[in-house]
């Protein structure tokens, strides 16, 4: 099953875990200095915080998965999605071993797909990537080599059938 | 069964509808001149896209609940010093009827 993770900066952590301990009423499954997480069923989300981004905010969107299969079938949605899509492969962030790929979406955020493998026993470098492609510059995890958006040939024009 | 919201900011809304359908291998929902919404059910997410709101970016994020006495619990639990969210607005809502509480950052 596909899951939502949502990356977002914070300044305070503490603060942030009672904040969100309280929306979500659950305590986090990690919690470390710099860094905490919450593996949702209901709703259905991987939701982490860290402090490492410059700022404050929205550090990157995500569709997490749990094989290979799965990995090649969003690898495959990004491409249709059109755009740059980076494939940063074998990567260790966020105090977990992962195999991801990145996109940018139209309004500007860092949309990744990743699979991953195991624990990491630290917060990770993010295998060298640094640079920001979204509102701020972060810490880790995101590629460099960012380019314009491709334009994409939309034909939905209209309201579309009900989900 | 509770369900993330995200609305964001965009600047064509015909790219983003082409965007947002192939990565989320769905068509909107609903749409209008200046919105698209998808619900998706893997990923769970209620996804909103809107021009004329400003800077593209993330507008709010939220939480979808199936009924008032949810948004009510959450409500009654945000309180003080949690009045505020860090760094993003959410909102809490119910499906139906639609109410909705704001967090804001």
């Amino acid at each position: 099953m596909k899951r939502m993770h949502v990356h977002v900066s914070v300044k305070d952590i503490g603060n942030a875990v009672g904040f969100y301990s309280a929306l979500f009423a659950t305590k986090p499954s990690v919690v470390k200095d710099d860094y905490a997480k919450w593996m949702l069923d209901d709703p259905r989300m991987n939701f982490a915080i860290s402090t490492r981004g410059r700022e404050p905010g929205l550090d990157h969107l995500d569709i997490q998965v749990e094989s290979q299969t799965e990995l090649h079938e969003v690898y495959a949605r990004l491409k249709s999605a059109g755009g740059t899509v980076i494939e940063q492969g074998a990567t260790a962030c966020c105090y977990a071993k992962s195999e991801k790929s990145w996109i940018d979406d139209p309004a500007g955020i860092s949309w990744e797909t990743f699979h991953t493998t195991g624990e990491n026993i630290s917060y990770g470098d993010g295998s060298g990537e640094n640079e920001a492609r979204v509102a701020h510059t972060k810490a880790c995890c995101v590629p460099s080599a960012a380019k314009p958006a491709v334009e994409t040939a939309p034909s939905c024009s209209t309201a579309c059938a009900t989900a | 069964m509770k369900r993330l919201h995200l609305h964001v900011s965009v600047s064509d809304l015909a790219k983003a509808v082409g965007f947002y359908s192939g990565l989320f291998n769905s068509r909107p929902c609903c749409a209008g001149n200046n919105f698209a919404n998808w619900r998706v059910n893997e990923p769970a997410i209620n996804f909103g896209a809107s021009t004329g709101h400003g800077p593209r970016g993330a507008m709010h994020f939220g939480l979808e609940v199936d009924t008032t006495e949810e948004l009510q619990k959450i409500d009654r639990v945000l309180q003080g010093p949690l009045r505020s969210s860090p760094a993003l607005p959410w909102e809490v809502s119910v499906k139906k009827p639609a109410i909705r509480k704001e967090f804001a950052s």
